[in-house]
């Protein structure tokens, strides 16, 4: 047969039956391979030390993907009319004076709610202790959620273990850093583990996550525990590494089943990291 | 250039692209239920060009989407190695079906990926080993089927481009 008559292809003069399969000898071997990354990673978190360095490899790719969008945003800026941008000041104006007026409101109850809880110490707190982080990347698995933020390396107290706050309360902590990039794991992240003290019955609890857009739950709660539905849960600061007295849940559902050896303690968490781009860090004295 | 090497950089390339779609960020529940392009592209080059890509590709890449995805190191690498295997092996009888067909083989084998992606290898929770909910199991419907009708787009995009630069 001539080679251009073959049947299979006239494009390629190779048969496509002739390309041989993997070597499966090769497939184990990467498989292996995979394995013992996944292995490493699971019992000694290997992978912590070098993931945000990746990040930071990775960077480009992420500013790349966000550029047309960067463009699209400026050009519609560029475009917008200046009467256009006279109404929108005039309605952010409005806003802006609807919102001082709910938060005198909210200074107030605030105000109650510091007689009764832990917030003061969170009100003491130096606005200097906190520095700026931008979102970057929200991993796009809903049951491990980690958050990408871009971080200046050079801050005073940057490093492992800060905590990630927003204006509704604690969203995460540090657990890899880099040199531009820095992994968060979120508070609804199921490896997650929060203490948390009740705002009204001022119970202890160990709040534990289930995933992004899930209720979460208090961990080991005993049967007589006097919590109350719609109740708030503060950050108690207990094991050091989340500061005490920000918002963190709300008391969703208490149920007490039979079976159960404790109170089944169903959240809701009070801030998400969806559609907020910008958040704090807190300060690690003992990093600078 | 060699020829060879030309092509496997043009490879790169496409699913470098891909990596590119896939690390844009939404700011809303389509960030959970986005197609993975990287994981599509790599199966379109393992079914139209199997020669070209093999084992290293699909850790290479898997290894890249572990990190942007912050998901245990190896986890993506371990199933695009897998996929990888089982479009090279059955590639001869993917290439031939219909457009369709592949797509429905595509929702299949999504569904299961994402699964896979919900086991709970650092024991988070005490009684289970997969942290699928009902809500999640949603989630992962609305991926497949994003990600079947995405196949046929991406199927004639890569194909164009073979055909335009790779010339095989």
């Amino acid at each position: 047969m001539l080679r251009k008559e073959h049947k299979v292809s006239h494009i390629s003069s190779e048969a496509i039956f002739a390309i041989p399969t993997m070597k499966p000898t090769k497939v184990l071997l990467s498989l292996i391979f995979c394995f013992l990354l996944i292995l490493s990673d699971i019992n000694y978190k290997s992978s912590d030390i070098v993931r945000a360095y990746g990040k930071d490899i990775l960077n480009p790719i992420i500013y790349i993907a966000k550029t047309p969008v960067f463009i699209f945003e400026n050009l519609m800026d560029f475009f917008s009319s200046r009467k256009d941008l006279q109404v929108t000041l005039l309605a952010l104006k409005e806003e802006n004076l609807k919102l001082k007026s709910i938060n005198t409101l909210l200074n107030e109850i605030s105000y109650e709610n510091r007689r009764l809880n832990s917030l003061t110490e969170s009100i003491k707190e130096n606005t200097n202790n906190y520095y700026l982080v931008k979102k970057q990347y929200l991993a796009a698995n809903d049951l491990k959620p980690v958050m990408t933020v871009n971080i200046n390396r050079n801050e005073k107290g940057y490093g492992k273990n800060n905590s990630i706050l927003s204006e509704k309360g604690v969203v995460g902590r540090i657990v890899s850093v880099g040199f531009y990039n820095a992994e968060v794991m979120l508070i609804q992240d199921p490896r997650s583990l929060i203490p948390v003290i009740s705002s009204t019955s001022r119970l202890h609890a160990i709040l534990q996550g289930s995933g992004l857009g899930r209720l979460g739950n208090l961990k080991n709660i005993k049967k007589s525990a006097n919590y109350k539905l719609g109740e708030e849960l503060y950050s108690s600061g207990l094991g050091g590494v989340f500061p005490s007295g920000y918002p963190v849940a709300k008391i969703e559902t208490i149920e007490d089943n039979p079976g159960n050896e404790f109170l089944d303690i169903q959240v809701s968490f009070l801030q998400s990291p969806i559609n907020q781009d910008y958040f704090l860090a807190l300060r690690d004295p003992s990093n600078e | 250039m060699n020829k060879s090497v030309k092509d496997r950089l043009l490879i790169y390339l496409s699913l470098l692209i891909a990596l590119i779609i896939d690390s844009y960020n939404f700011s809303n529940i389509f960030q959970f239920i986005k197609p993975s392009f990287v994981l599509l592209v790599l199966i379109y080059w393992n079914m139209a060009l199997p020669d070209r890509v093999g084992i290293t590709t699909a850790l290479l890449f898997g290894v890249l989407v572990d990190l942007l995805q912050s998901s245990i190191l190896g986890l993506h690498g371990l199933l695009f190695v897998l996929i990888t295997y089982l479009c090279q092996r059955f590639f001869y009888q993917f290439r031939i079906t219909p457009i369709l067909q592949q797509s429905f083989l595509i929702f299949i084998l999504m569904i299961l990926f994402k699964q896979i992606l919900a086991f709970d290898f650092l024991d988070s929770s005490v009684n289970r080993t997969n942290l699928s909910d009902g809500s999640y199991l949603i989630n992962t419907f609305y991926y497949a089927i994003l990600s079947s009708i995405s196949w046929p787009f991406v199927y004639y995009l890569c194909r164009l481009y073979r055909r335009r630069w790779i010339k095989i």
